[in-house]
């Protein structure tokens, strides 16, 4: 019987970086759905992801780590749990500039509220140059209180060392 | 617990910022105040430094007075003396030597004297400083809010902008890690400075939060003593886990990390849970510590649904294979 196929999701809203942060890890030129955006375009942002992302790495023992980035439109909610299912962990990314990341935080940390609560979710949170007064300290806050105690960094998802800190993080999340 | 104050004989002045940053740093755990218009006889406690002149001199003085003769000027004044020099060059001076490493060393004296734990007159404690005075005085400059140059080999420097709370560097704060060891020199930074490396418009430098340059001191100021802060707890545990992207880490901090967030631990605990050196663990608390990220209280245990363990974790296999190493 094969293992069961070593999974990371990538997720998070429009805009998060999702697609950039896989790139930095796939050793394969990534499979990815950008369509035009048809609503909501910027000048940084003109394609969005309309099914899912795919990338892999191959370790030395020749199984495949299958990396995935979710569609982050609401309305693809079945896909990403389907796509969740038997995922070694969730890599979320969060836009610190959206209009309410925090309500972000809370729709994702229950869409993946398995992981969440078994500690395989890592945040990354995009977009907080310039942010003062420690940007991080509401993501912390909601979280604590809800007795969440995840990763969270604020990233570049065009920077690899910042998206493999957030897969250290992951790794040491998942030991006891 | 009452304030206070005490009174340096012979200390130069990098050395008594030094223990007046510490002392800041600790705030009310030990209330001790020094006045450099002070009059002395109005100190209860009394430092000399033996490595001067005028702290030799009052140190030979005090001891030669017969314990019935000494003046009663003298009745209720802690001493301590302290030296950078071996034990040695100064055993004539110091009667039962109590040999202490570094400033915590001379925190922690003061602090038995108290608690009324300790001889409470003519204590010898022998206290070496030195090579670590000036990042010492850094987290007092920090907290003066004054801006700071640190220069490092290879060309590499880190502006502390106090004022602003953020530094700005030439090099990326994961690389610190490397280049902290080998600090060559903390000077003002002036506003001439700024502009002179042009921070703002200069491709090569970045901004860090001020967290970036606390971290490092704390993480190398104590070489694996406990900080004053982090001597004052036996137990620790982390509020949330530290923004690793502009702090200069070990994968090994990481692990740690993934324990103090979840659980009140001891170093010993920690020590057997991870099988790192007591150093390396104190070094990463001392951190934590600087930044503001330990409870004050520990006590809570996070209720998750984790495993106790897993064998094999497939992520190591992948960060491997991303070139990193744990």
């Amino acid at each position: 019987m094969n293992p069961a196929p070593i999974k990371l999701v990538f997720t998070g809203p429009v805009g998060s970086g999702k697609t950039t942060a896989l790139h930095q890890l796939s050793e394969i030129t990534p499979v990815v759905t950008e369509q035009a955006m048809t609503v909501g375009a910027t000048v940084n942002k003109t394609t969005t992801t309309v099914a899912l992302d795919y990338g892999e790495v191959t370790l030395e023992n020749g199984e495949k780590v299958l990396l995935f980035g979710t569609p982050g439109q609401r309305y693809y909610d079945y896909m990403c749990k389907i796509v969740a299912q038997g995922a070694t962990g969730i890599m979320l990314l969060l836009n610190n500039d959206n209009a309410d990341p925090q309500n972000d935080l809370a729709y994702f940390t229950e869409l993946f509220a398995d992981h969440a609560k078994r500690g395989a979710m890592v945040l990354g949170i995009t977009h907080t140059e310039g942010a003062r007064n420690n940007p991080l300290q509401r993501y912390h806050a909601w979280l604590s209180d809800r007795g969440y105690m995840l990763p969270v960094f604020a990233v570049d998802a065009r920077n690899r060392d910042d998206v493999i800190l957030m897969v250290e993080a992951l790794a040491a999340s998942l030991e006891y | 617990m009452s304030t206070h104050n005490y009174y340096l004989h012979g200390w130069n002045e990098n050395d008594a910022n030094v223990l007046a940053s510490f002392l800041y740093l600790i705030g009310d755990k030990l209330p001790l105040l020094g006045d450099r218009t002070l009059n002395p006889l109005d100190a209860s406690i009394w430092l000399a430094d033996l490595d001067s002149e005028e702290g030799r001199e009052f140190w030979q003085e005090a001891l030669d007075q017969p314990a019935a003769g000494r003046r009663a000027s003298d009745a209720g004044h802690f001493k301590i003396a302290l030296s950078r020099q071996p034990i040695a060059t100064n055993h004539l001076l110091i009667r039962n030597p109590l040999r202490i490493n570094g400033e915590t060393g001379v925190l922690t004296v003061l602090r038995k004297m108290l608690d009324g734990i300790a001889e409470p007159n003519l204590a010898s404690a022998f206290v070496t400083t030195g090579e670590r005075r000036s990042l010492g005085s850094l987290f007092m400059q920090i907290a003066h809010k004054e801006n700071v140059e640190l220069i490092f080999p290879e060309q590499v420097w880190v502006l502390v902008d106090s004022k602003n709370e953020q530094c700005w560097a030439n090099r990326h704060p994961r690389q610190w890690i490397r280049f902290f060891p080998q600090l060559m020199a903390i000077q003002p930074a002036t506003e001439a400075v700024f502009q002179s490396l042009a921070v703002s418009s200069n491709p090569d430098c970045q901004a860090y939060p001020i967290d970036s340059i606390k971290w490092c001191l704390g993480l190398f100021l104590w070489k694996g003593e406990p900080s004053p802060q982090a001597a004052q707890q036996q137990t620790y545990q982390l509020k949330n886990w530290p923004n690793f992207t502009s702090l200069p880490h070990h994968p090994k901090h990481l692990s740690l990390t993934n324990h103090l967030v979840r659980h009140p631990r001891k170093i010993e605990e920690l020590m057997e849970d991870t099988e790192l050196s007591r150093e390396f663990i104190q070094n990463f608390i001392n951190a934590c510590m600087a930044i503001d990220l330990l409870h004050a209280t520990p006590s809570r245990a996070l209720n998750d649904k984790r495993d106790k363990r897993i064998g094999y974790n497939p992520l190591r296999a992948l960060l491997s294979r991303l070139g990193v190493t744990a």
